[in-house]
Order: structure tokens, then sequence, then C-alpha cells
């Protein structure tokens, strides 16, 4: 009986001390792959050396004494996959409650406990961008998260200094929850359009209130107010936007609507039509974060084209293919391919919509999304060629930390155990409405069973 | 931190006033004395019971003297608790003696993004000692399992209002012994309204937490220099935030999940108020982000069921499917465990732990402490976390938490040391009341009694195709049995097993069925509760196992 | 009002805008691919060529010759069976969240009686973008209820219903399930175990009713819902359950046992846990999607890749599916993902193939490159489960299928737009 206790006891302690450590960066050396480095093209042969959480070496016949080192012969080594468009890991995704919450900030509600993220981590995905929901014009701002399994503060999963984000949606889906089912505007895409208006005017007079009282004393200052400080924030420049849009007319509104408040930074989301008006996203600097293959879900998406990503690449728009998905997230390197099935890119230009361009996109291209000495120890390694079908996630390590090891990892790795479940959870199947997992989390469940 | 005076002041004031408003009531007689004496007692002081027997005079609900040469004071009652242990009655951190009501005004709000903030849960400026309505009786069930004061809050909404820190009297004029109060913020959505989600609830609290600042900062300016000034706003929820923001009050933030109490965190930083954790449910793997925190924690005085300990025999006798259940099991039971070390992990980590009851009546408490003494926490540390510490979160530690002269008659009285199996409570004091409990005769259970399990019973198997009926009959024959088991269905039908173990009053019985090509093995384990009743569970092979409940029809003569 | 005609606005559109994106004719004829491998399915790999007529294979061999034949040259290039989706909704749903563009999902607990070849739209978008990835077969079918109706095997290509079906009906159930629905299933586990049994005793008792009356010498009355089972009860006809759960599974193996059903086990993403059970008792299985996110949040990350891989190893007969509406054309990925986690790529192939064609009792038409079947092939230049492969030509039904649809008129149409009218701001 005691026994048994302590072996448990000492189990859960050997546990602790191998997943659940402080320490966020390591020294790793990997040998003799095939190393994808993304801008300095392809190196046979080729070792890796991590010392500290960042990349510090990479060429031939490398050696360190005393260093964890995988052998990665007949293997292809590339930067971690990092997702531009994702919900796994949030407690909660949606303040469906407004068409403009531009105050909330999902990063409050990582959950690093979710195992989806581990999924993702199993998929080669090293960094997500943590988005809040679509329900609303202006939803709330993003997190940029680091994969680092079995770190329990949600703090030590934030990317530290990444640049602030926020969710902008256009559409079908904040017309249909606040139009549709409140009863409030917005109910067309006109009344879209009014919503970013109305918003960014609103940020600019209390912007000049509170200035106004900085210098009179007689004036009272403005109620202090997080949502418009964001949304002055952003007419600052001081936060990248990602809006949700399909339609290539409401594309073109949004970038009308910036253009008129001197805003530039923005990267579409989805952006299904985003081929149509390519050559327009191009001149604006606008950014897509696309599907590779999602299609007709909802009407705004039914006139899509899988070759959206290879089009808007040839066209000299920055893109990305991302999840929204915790199903899409395990296999990114097999969407990026989808893009030599639908449109014929390169290997390089494949692999650069998972790696260097969502990293641009995020504002973190300094520091990530290639394989260059002095970034950061983001890395996959693969069995076969990651654009290859056969291609099997090995090893996945984040700041020179192995966070998935398909040979060593056990099958039940949840960090979180709820002391009065015996058998975990069972669930039929992932749901075939994909926006209902994706940005229309908790929107639907809230209001009506499904 | 409030002078003793002032408190005495308070308590004056609160007493005259209530005294003038009070209706006369004939039902009520003087009592002969407020003054008590305790003669030749065990006090529990500094941590532990202290060897030598003393004494302790107590005058008008404060305690007066304690030595052992102290006489009892003319005009004093004497109680009688001779060789009984004293110790600080306890002192609850948070609960809810009151039900939350539903807002009526939600079904005239039009946009669901700016709702009122009754309907957002933000009602900070509620006092609770304005609506304190009680009939004693849940005060008296605190009282006699050694509560003497309670912490009392509102429930509904994100900040559901001010508390107030209780007595557990029966006199409802002698509730509050301090002015001091708290507020208890949650991670509660306004449910469809604004804020709906937990990113609402953390950003409209930094919204309100800021402006609380900023209305205190306006209006001071605007009454320093109100000609030709603007007016301030106002508010009646924000400005009820300003003692919070200025750090006279504390705020009870209840997590009620692991990763709130990081959020809580979180707010804290970014906003710098005083704060306890309250129901943390778990921490750990996070123990070092809470120290460095400073923040402490109040339990909740409730444990998660129980979870058996899995044996594991051989790897090699279970099957891969059996493997990994065990494996669930012991995962379940280390999780378990985890939640049993909670106090200790955290007392380790300097950590302050205090108890909540959050609703309960506290008759689990003494369960739960001994279960956490088992799992390492000291019994000094136990006592600690029911009285000084939870003084000392509420701003109380200067009238109560100890048992010192000059502090409130706030006593637990017990037969044996009171982690004593068998100690008893006989009274709790509390201020001027004295409360007494008759010693309880534990009643006989022989639970090793042995049950006849000879006989036919009627049995009920709950499996997914609806209820089963059926018949049990059990045979003796010298020392081993035979059981021949029959479905109502058909009747006549029947297995005949004599693979039979009888141990304790459990009963299992084996055997295989086969039905063409399809067989499964089958276990029954049966569970005699008494002479009548029968409950236990069939296990069909890898088909699943299911509940069985039976009672007996017939003993054989 | 205006929400009522919503829809029909919608509908409008879409048909309008169809008519004006047409894909061209496909062709029947006599075609002679040359000097191409030959992925038989039933015979191994072979270096030769195939003789088209008609919608029938004529020949497969060596050195083929035909004066009259069009001739395709496939030197460098690999022909393969078409591949069959073994459950979807393909021509059953339009647009996921315009529930008047779907069709699958009739009201009631017992409509055993409706029948998805009623419902399949030829005309159908998704179909073209579908079979473009070399699924030239699906087995589409209707869901919801207890027992939801009759899914219909369908051949990419048709211009009617009758035209596009393959021959094969299967009745459906879905078993009741003891699990949660989703991630986001709130359900106490005590409700789950009461809706579950309620389930269990609605099936019971209305498997009775329809036991009762295929047992009948002249049953009276219209009672669509118990005479379409008859065929059923009787051992005449397949019925496809859904089931998913450990338990679940092992309990419908019972019910299939005791009730003498010919049945199929759909889903099944915990069959890996009871495979042996599942090849005792000769019960073939139709799972995936395999791109699907593991059923416990316990489970082996790779759990649904190796399922349908684990269940083949312990003897069962397996079919991949993808049980999607509108990325049916992902068919082959899924079949590669399972292929790389276990089943082995010649595995993967018979199970988008021959077994489906086996399970459905059509293996004498489809699923193999063989003299005397339906001419349902492709022909690539590469491995067709590897993403640089191109399908060069297809043939439904002996007709040369055209490698387009909309979505690569988009493409031809977007990539290379003028700038258009410069417009001054």
């Amino acid at each position: 009986m005691k026994n048994i206790k302590n072996i448990i006891v000492a189990v859960f302690t050997c546990l602790s001390s191998t997943l659940v450590t402080g320490q966020l960066t390591g020294d790793i050396l990997i040998t003799n792959g095939t190393v994808i480095t993304i801008e300095d093209g392809v190196l046979e042969d080729t070792d890796v050396l991590i010392r500290d959480g960042k990349i510090k070496q990479i060429g031939e016949g490398l050696s360190f004494s005393n260093i964890e080192t995988i052998d990665a012969e007949g293997m292809y080594v590339m930067p971690g996959i990092i997702d531009a468009h994702s919900h796994v890991g949030l407690d909660a995704v949606n303040e469906a409650t407004n068409p403009v919450t531009a105050e909330v900030n999902v990063g409050d509600a990582l959950n690093p406990y979710d195992i989806g993220l581990y999924r993702a981590l199993a998929g080669g995905v090293t960094i997500s961008h943590a988005m809040h929901g679509s329900a609303n014009a202006i939803g709330g701002q993003c997190e940029t998260i680091k994969h680092r399994w079995g770190v329990l503060n949600p703090e030590d999963w934030r990317m530290k200094d990444a640049p602030r984000t926020i969710k902008f949606a256009l559409g079908e889906n904040p017309m249909r929850v606040h139009g549709e089912r409140n009863d409030v505007a917005p109910r067309t895409r006109m009344g879209m359009e009014q919503e970013f208006r109305r918003s960014f005017a609103a940020a600019k007079e209390y912007k000049a209130a509170k200035d106004r009282s900085a210098k009179d004393s007689k004036a009272q200052s403005p109620d202090y107010s997080l949502r418009l400080e964001t949304l002055a924030d952003i007419l600052d420049g001081k936060i990248i936007i990602h809006c949700h849009s399909y339609r290539a007319d409401e594309i073109i509104m949004l970038m009308d609507v910036l253009s008129d408040y001197g805003v530039d930074k923005i990267c579409f989301q989805h952006v299904n039509e985003g081929f149509k008006v390519a050559p327009e996203l191009a001149e604006f600097g606008a950014q897509a974060s696309v599907f590779s293959d999602w299609w007709a879900y909802k009407f705004e998406v039914y006139y899509s084209t899988a070759y959206n990503a290879a089009i808007l690449t040839r066209n000299g728009v920055v893109t990305s293919i991302n999840s929204d998905s915790r199903e899409l997230i395990r296999h990114l390197y097999h969407e990026a391919a989808k893009t030599q099935r639908y449109g014929d890119l390169t290997d390089n230009e494949a692999l650069r919509l998972i790696t260097l361009n969502p990293a641009i996109q995020l504002g973190i291209d300094k520091r990530v999304g290639s394989l260059k000495v002095g970034k950061e120890g983001d890395i996959a390694i693969f069995s076969h060629h990651p654009l290859s079908i056969y291609a099997t996630p090995l090893y996945t390590i984040v700041d020179g930390r192995v966070r998935f090891d398909r040979e060593k990892d056990a099958a039940d790795v949840r960090v979180d155990v709820d002391p009065e479940t015996e058998i975990p959870a069972f669930y039929e199947s992932s749901l075939h409405n994909h926006e209902e997992e994706g940005c229309m989390q908790g929107v639907h469940h809230n209001h009506h069973s499904h | 931190m409030m002078k003793l005076q002032q408190i005495a002041l308070g308590i004056m004031v609160i007493l005259l006033t209530s005294s003038l408003r009070a209706q006369v009531d004939y039902d009520k007689y003087p009592k002969a004395s407020s003054t008590y004496y305790l003669q030749d007692v065990y006090l529990y002081q500094d941590g532990e019971l202290q060897s030598d027997l003393t004494n302790v005079v107590i005058v008008d609900g404060f305690i007066k003297d304690i030595g052992q040469r102290i006489k009892q004071p003319s005009g004093a009652i004497a109680l009688k608790y001779d060789s009984m242990y004293v110790y600080p009655a306890f002192i609850d951190v948070l609960s809810h003696p009151i039900k939350a009501e539903e807002s009526k005004e939600k079904s005239k709000v039009k946009f669901p993004g700016l709702p009122p903030d009754a309907v957002a849960g933000i009602t900070p400026q509620l006092e609770v000692a304005k609506v304190l309505k009680t009939d004693g009786a849940n005060f008296d069930k605190m009282r006699s399992n050694g509560f003497g004061i309670s912490h009392v809050a509102l429930d509904k909404g994100m900040l559901p209002g001010n508390t107030n820190i209780t007595l557990l009297t029966s006199d409802p004029d002698h509730y509050f012994i301090t002015d001091q109060t708290h507020q208890v913020f949650q991670f509660k959505g306004a449910g469809g309204y604004y804020p709906n989600t937990i990113i609402g609830v953390m950003a409209k609290f930094r919204d309100l937490y800021r402006n609380a600042e900023l209305y205190s900062t306006n209006q001071g300016r605007y009454k320093s220099n109100s000609s030709g000034a603007q007016l301030p706003s106002t508010s009646l929820a924000v400005e009820a935030l300003i003692p919070m923001t200025k750090r006279q009050q504390m705020t009870f933030v209840k997590t009620n999940k692991k990763l709130n109490n990081l959020r809580a965190i979180q707010l804290q930083k970014e906003l710098g108020f005083d704060a306890v954790l309250v129901n943390p449910v778990d921490i750990i793997g996070i123990e070092s982000e809470i120290a460095d925190s400073r923040l402490p924690i109040a339990l909740s005085t409730a444990l998660p069921k129980e979870v058996k300990e899995p044996k594991r025999v051989k790897d090699s006798i279970y099957s891969v499917a059996d493997l990994e259940v065990l494996e669930f099991k012991e995962r379940q039971y280390k999780a378990y465990l985890g939640r049993l070390n909670l106090a200790k992990t955290a007392i380790q980590a300097n950590i302050p732990v205090a108890f909540a009851l959050l609703g309960d009546d506290g008759s689990d408490v003494k369960k739960t402490l001994t279960t956490l003494i088992e799992n390492g926490l000291t019994e000094a540390q136990a006592i600690e976390a029911l009285t000084v510490t939870p003084a000392r979160l509420l701003k109380i530690d200067n009238i109560a938490g100890t048992i010192k002269t000059d502090k409130l008659s706030n006593l637990m009285i017990t037969n044996l040391p009171y982690f004593d199996e068998k100690s008893q409570i006989r009274a709790v004091i509390v201020g001027k009341e004295v409360h007494t409990y008759e010693e309880k005769k534990k009643d006989k259970k022989s639970s090793s009694e042995k049950i006849n399990p000879v006989g036919k019973w009627a049995f009920e198997l709950d499996s997914p195709d609806g209820s089963n009926s059926g018949k049990i009959v059990i045979e003796e024959d010298g020392s081993s049995y035979t059981v021949t088991l029959s479905q109502d269905e058909d009747p006549d039908d029947t297995e005949v097993i004599d693979n039979v173990t009888l141990e304790n009053n459990t009963m299992e019985v084996e055997f295989q069925i086969n039905e063409g090509s399809f067989s499964a093995n089958v276990e029954v384990t049966l569970n005699f509760i008494d002479a009548e009743t029968v409950e236990g569970s069939v296990k069909y092979g890898d088909f699943g196992t299911f509940a069985l409940t039976g009672s007996k029809l017939s003993t054989p003569e | 009002m205006k929400a009522i005609l919503y829809p029909l606005i919608l509908l409008f559109t879409i048909t309008s805008l169809g008519i004006s994106q047409q894909i061209s004719k496909g062709q029947q004829g006599r075609f002679l691919i040359s000097n191409a491998t030959i992925h038989t399915v039933s015979d191994g790999d072979i270096k030769g060529d195939i003789l088209i007529d008609g919608n029938t294979i004529l020949a497969v061999g060596p050195a083929l010759t035909d004066e009259t034949a069009v001739r395709i040259d496939g030197t460098d290039k690999h022909i393969y069976p078409g591949f069959v989706d073994s459950g979807c909704r393909i021509g059953l749903a339009e647009i996921s969240s315009v529930s008047l563009t779907q069709d699958y999902n009739e009201l009631g607990t017992y409509t055993p009686h409706m029948e998805a070849l009623t419902a399949v739209n030829p005309n159908s978008v998704h179909i073209p973008i579908t079979r473009v990835n070399g699924v030239t077969t699906a087995f589409t079918y209707p869901s919801g209820g207890l027992f939801p109706g009759k899914g219909a095997l369908i051949h990419m290509q048709g211009y009617t219903p009758e035209q596009m079906s393959a021959g094969f009906q299967g009745h459906l159930l879905n078993w009741p399930s003891s699990g949660r629905r989703h991630r986001w299933d709130k359900r106490s586990d005590e409700e789950i175990k009461k809706d579950q049994q309620k389930a269990q005793k609605k099936l019971k008792e209305f498997w009775q009713s329809v036991s009762a009356y295929a047992k009948m010498d002249n049953p009276t009355g219209y009672k669509p819902q118990l005479s379409t089972l008859s065929e059923v009860a009787n051992g005449n006809a397949k019925l496809l359950v859904e089931v998913n759960k450990k338990e679940d599974i092992i309990n419908a193996i019972k019910w299939v046992q005791d009730n003498k059903v010919d049945a199929i086990f759909t889903g099944v993403s915990e069959g890996w846990r009871v495979a042996d059970s599942l090849a005792k008792y000769e019960i073939p299985v139709i799972t995936g999607p395999i791109l699907d996110n593991p059923s416990r949040d316990s489970d082996r990350y790779d759990a649904p890749y190796t399922n349908a891989g684990k269940m083949m190893a312990a003897g069962v007969l397996v079919a991949i599916r993808t049980n999607e509406s509108e990325n049916v054309r992902n068919l082959p990925f899924n079949a590669a993902f399972a292929a790389n986690y276990g089943m082995g790529v010649d595995q993967a192939i018979k199970a988008i193939t021959i077994n489906p064609a086996r399970m459905f009792g059509v293996d004498d038409q489809i699923g193999s490159i063989e003299e005397g079947k339906l001419a349902n092939l492709f022909v690539c230049d590469g491995d067709p489960f590897e993403m640089k492969t191109r399908i060069t030509h297809l043939f439904i039904n002996g007709y040369n299928i055209p490698m387009e649809n909309r979505q690569t008129y988009l493409y031809d149409e977007f990539l290379d737009r003028d700038s258009g009218n410069k417009i001054k701001n």
C-alpha cells in the first residue's frame, strides 16, 4: 500500500523534473541532416548547433562536447512550422456580445494544458498565432505563442516581445452574430464598413480629449477606456491587424478605410477571394494567410479555389497557409504541399508558406521562420521531405529543447489530469462544420444547440 | 490596521444603534452575567496545546485574563470544562449565506454589448451587511463545527459586492465585529451579455480598476479646483472600487480553476491590489508562480471524491487494454494525491494557506483536515490555516485568531485534542455567547457483521438496452456456494455456477457465456449490504460493466 | 419575410452562375492508353496498354493495337483504377451553412426509407472538383436519427442520378453512442448514459417491429419504414452501422450477431482497441477520415492515422472514407496517411479501390483494372498519393473526362488578371 504510493509519487516527481521545468531554452546538436534553410537553400549532410536556445552554427562536421545530439542522417531538418491562425490552447475565443471588443485579449485565456497544442507540435508546429474569433468586426487582441508543451504557466508560452496583433472580421460571421441574431448593426457589408469608421473616429476623439485634459486642468479627462486605448494603438501603428475576410469587395473596403486612417499593417486571414484582388493586395502591401483547400462551408466561400495561395504568391503577396483548426494544425506541411498540386509552387515557395511568410505576418521574421545563425532554435525534423505525403514528423524542437519526440513520448501526455475522471472522455468526432471548431468557437454552442 | 480601541468603539456604535431600533421582545430575559470563567483547561497557543492547565476570564465578549492563578471573579459564570482543550474558534475566509437573486432587468436589455452594470454582474457597491438575511440555521451549523467567524459575501457576477466579517452568534444585532469590508472578484461572465467570457471579464476588470483610480484623482482635482471646471464622471460601481485600488480592501478572487490562479496573479501584477486566491483547486506545478506573487490562498474545505489506490500486480498479467485503464487510474490517483498534498505543497512553498467554506457548513472540516494531515500537513499548520492565517487575511488579526488577552472570545472547546479520532466539540464561545454541545454517543455500527447470503434474491441490472431484471438463488453446501442465475424475460434459461467465492460479505461469481459464435467471460460481484439488500456489478468481458441492485425474496428454513 | 426569401435568392444566384461556367463535355469512345505502368490492384503492376471501348475496359496487356482507338501515350505514366470514397455527402450538400442546400438529413428518428440517390445533384459544383484527384466513385449517404436512410454508391459522372448510380445502395444505422458528441458536448455522464439507453431501447423496439414485419407472409398497409428494412432483417441486404467507441463497437457486434444482420461498420474510430473482435466476427469496416483528431485526450496523437492499418493487420477488411462534404477530393491523402502510418501503400490503395468494391458487392464492375470491368481509371505521372503528381487523364464510365472545374477556371482567369481600370480616388 505505502509502497505503491511511494512509487507513484516518485514517478510523478520524475515526470515533473523532465517535463515541467522552468528552463525554456536548451542546447542541442542535430547532425548530418538535409537542412532546408528557406533563405539559404537546401544543405545536404549538414549539422545545426543550438546553444541556449539560439542557432549557433550551421555547417558540416560540427561537434560539441556533452550535448544532446540527434543523428538526423536521412532526415529533413526545417524551421519549426508557424501557424498564423489558430484557436488551440484558448479557454475563450469569442467575446461575441459586442461588434467591437478591441479591449479583450485572448492572451488572458491561454490554456497550455490543451492537448491540441501537443498534437500541433507532433505536426512540426512550434509557433501559433492564438487568435480571437470572428464574431466581431473588431474582435480581441491575439497572442503569438511558442509551443512549450509541459510548461504549466501560460506566461511562459507567450513569445516574449512578439508584436501585438488584433483580430478583425468581415462578412457573414459578424453579420450573423450581431445583425441576424442580436438584431443590432451591422447586418450588411455596408454596416460593417461603418463599424470600423465609427470606431477609429471614436479613438481619435478619445486621444484628443486626453490631450486636452493633460493641458487644461479645468478639462476633465475622458473615462479610461481600454477599448479606445487599443483602437488608438492601432491608429498609431502599434498593432498588426489580422482580418478574417472572404469576399473581394470587403477586402477592398477595409483597405480603403485603413488608407483613410493611415494604417498599413494588415494581414488578411482566410481571404478566400484574395486571388480575385491579388494586384490590389500587393499594391497596398497587405498580406494573406489562407486555407489550402477549404471552400463551400458557407456561401461567401462558394466561389473559392484551391489555387488561391499560388495566385497570391505569383502576384507578389506575402502569403501563408494556416489551420484555424485543431485538425489541420496537425499537418500544415501537407497543406502547404497542396500548393504544388494546385498551382505548381516550388518546394521553397511552398515551405515559405508555413515558415518565413507567417513569421513576416506576425512580425517575428527576424527571430524565426528560417534556419540562420542567430535565429531562435525552433526546428522540425521529418523522415522524408516535408512536402512528401510520406513525411513523418520525428522531432519538434522549440528554443533548443525537444518538445516532441515520436519515439520517446508516451501515448498519454496530458499535463492536467482531473482526479474526478477515471477514463478520459470519448468524443464521437470532430465537427463537420469547420468554423465551429475554429473561429466561431463558443458562439453557436452558447446560444443554441447544434 | 485598526486599533483595538477603534474596534471597540465600532462595536459600541453598532450596539447602540441596534438597541435603539430594536423592538421590545417579551420572550427575552436577561443573562445572569456576561463574565465567564474557564477553569483548568489546556489552551492552544503559539502553535501547540500547552501542557499546563490554566484559567481564562471572559468579559463582555473579550478575553480579559489568562493565567494559572487567576481566580473566578465575582459575578462570573463558571464554565465546567475541566481538563478540556480550548482552541481559537475557526475563521472561515469566504462564505455565501445568501442566494443570489436573478436580475429582472435582463429582459429589457436591447443591446447585449452594453448592459446595465447589474446585468453585467458588476455591483461592487452592494453591501452584504444590508441584505444579510439568515434564519441563523446555517450559522448554527457552522458554529457547531467549530467556526466562530465567517467572512460573508454575495455571489452574483464578477464583482458581487462588499463583504462583511460576522461573528457566528445567534443574535443578528451582533453579527458584525468590524467595519472592515472587502471585495470579491470572480471570473464569471454575464451569461450572454458583456462581459460574457473570461477575456471579457478580465478586460472589464482592468477598465473598471483604471477608472476607479482615475475617478479618485479627478474627484480630488475637482474638489480642490472646482470653479469653472468640468464635472468629473461618477459611477456607483466604479467609485465602490476606489478602496480596492488604495489597498484599503482586500480582493478575494474566487479562482475555482487552476489556470485562473495565474490569471488573477497577472491582473494583480498589472494593477497592484491586495488579493487572496480563493478555491484555487489545484496549484501543483505552479507553486513558485503563486509564491512569487506573494498572494495567499484559501482552500475549499471540500475534497474531491475519494479515489482508491489502483493496485498493479505484475505488468505481464494485464492485457493492453487493461493496462491502459490501469494507467489511467494511476494518473487519476496521482492527481488525487496532488489535491491531498495541496496544503502541504503550498506551505512548503511559503504560500500562506487558509480555508474557505464557500457555502458549506463545515461538517467536513475535521475529515478534510485529517486527510490532509495523513498526507503530510502538520496539525499545527492545519490549525493555523483555520485561525491565525485567516485572521490576518481578513485584517482582523488584532482581535481574532489566537487566544490572547484583549482579543475576542472566539473559542472552541473539545473533550480531547481536536485531532484525536474520538474528540468532540463541547462548546463554542462566540463573543458573549456560549454554545454548548452534548456529548455524542457513538452509534454502534458493526460493519464486520456477517450477512447470510443464502436464499433467493431479485435483482435489477442497469444495462445499455434498458433495465434487466432477474433472480439469483444462492445455496450453501458446507463451505462452498452455488449460484443459480435467471432472467425474468426467460426464467427457464438458468445458469448454474459453482465458481463462487465469498469474503467479507462480497461474493464473486464467474462464468462463461456462449451464444453461437459469441462468447464472453462474465464476472458478477455481489456486495451484501444487509440481510435484505445487495449491490454489485456485472462485467461482461470487454462489453462493459453494469450496476446491479437487488433485494432478498426469501431465506430457506 | 426577408429571411424566408434569402435562401431562395442564394439558390437562384448559384444556378445562374453555374451555367456560365459549364465544364466541357466528356466523351465516350475507343481509347488506347499505351506503354504505361498499370497498377491493376487485382493482379499486381504490369507494363502495358489498356483498351477502352464504350464504358468498358476491353483489354489489358502488353502491346495492344487498335487502329480506330484514340491513342494516349502512357510512357512514364501510371494507371490506377478510380478511387472510391466509401462514405461522404457529395451531391447531397452544396453549401454547409445554407440549410436549404443540404439534402442529407431528413426529420425523424426512423427514416430508413429515405434514399440518397433521389437527392443527388448531378450538377453539383463539387463533382468536377472532386474527380480530378482520381476519385471516380463515392458512397454518399444521409445522416441524422437512428435510421437515416439509404446511401448510394455513385460515379462522378452522369446527367441523372440513375446514370450516376454504381449499382449499390446501403441501409444505415447510427448506433446509439455512449460517448460525447464532440468537445463541446456539455451533457453530464449521467445524461449521456440516459440518452444512450433511451436510444438503445428505441433501436430494440423498432427492430422487433422490423423483424416481425419481415417474417409476415402478406404484410398489409403502406409501412415504408418497415418494408424497406425487411431485406436487412431477412439477411438479403447490408446494413452500414455507424459506430465508433470501443464499448459501442462491442455491443454492436453482439447486436449484429444476435439479429443475424449482414453488417459493415463505419467510422470505427476506436476499432484499433477491438480489432481482434472485428476480425473474429468478420465484420468489414469503413473508417475515416484518417486526417482527424484522436477520440480521447489520452490517445496517442497518431491514433487516427494508425487505426486503419491496425485493423487491417488484425485481419479486418478495411475501406477508407473521407466523411466529407466539401473536400472529398482529399480521399487519396487520407489513404496516404494510413499508408504512411502502418498500412502500407498497396493496402491503402486497396482500401480505396477493391476493398469497398467488395464490401458493396460491385467488385465485378469496379475497384481494379481488369478486362470487362467498367472503365473507371486515371492516368498520372507518378505516385497518386504525392501532391506533386499530376493526373493527366481520367475516365469514368468510359467517358474521357476533361481535367477542369470551376476552381481551375478561376485559376486560369485570375492568375494573370489585368489590373483593370484605374479609378481615380
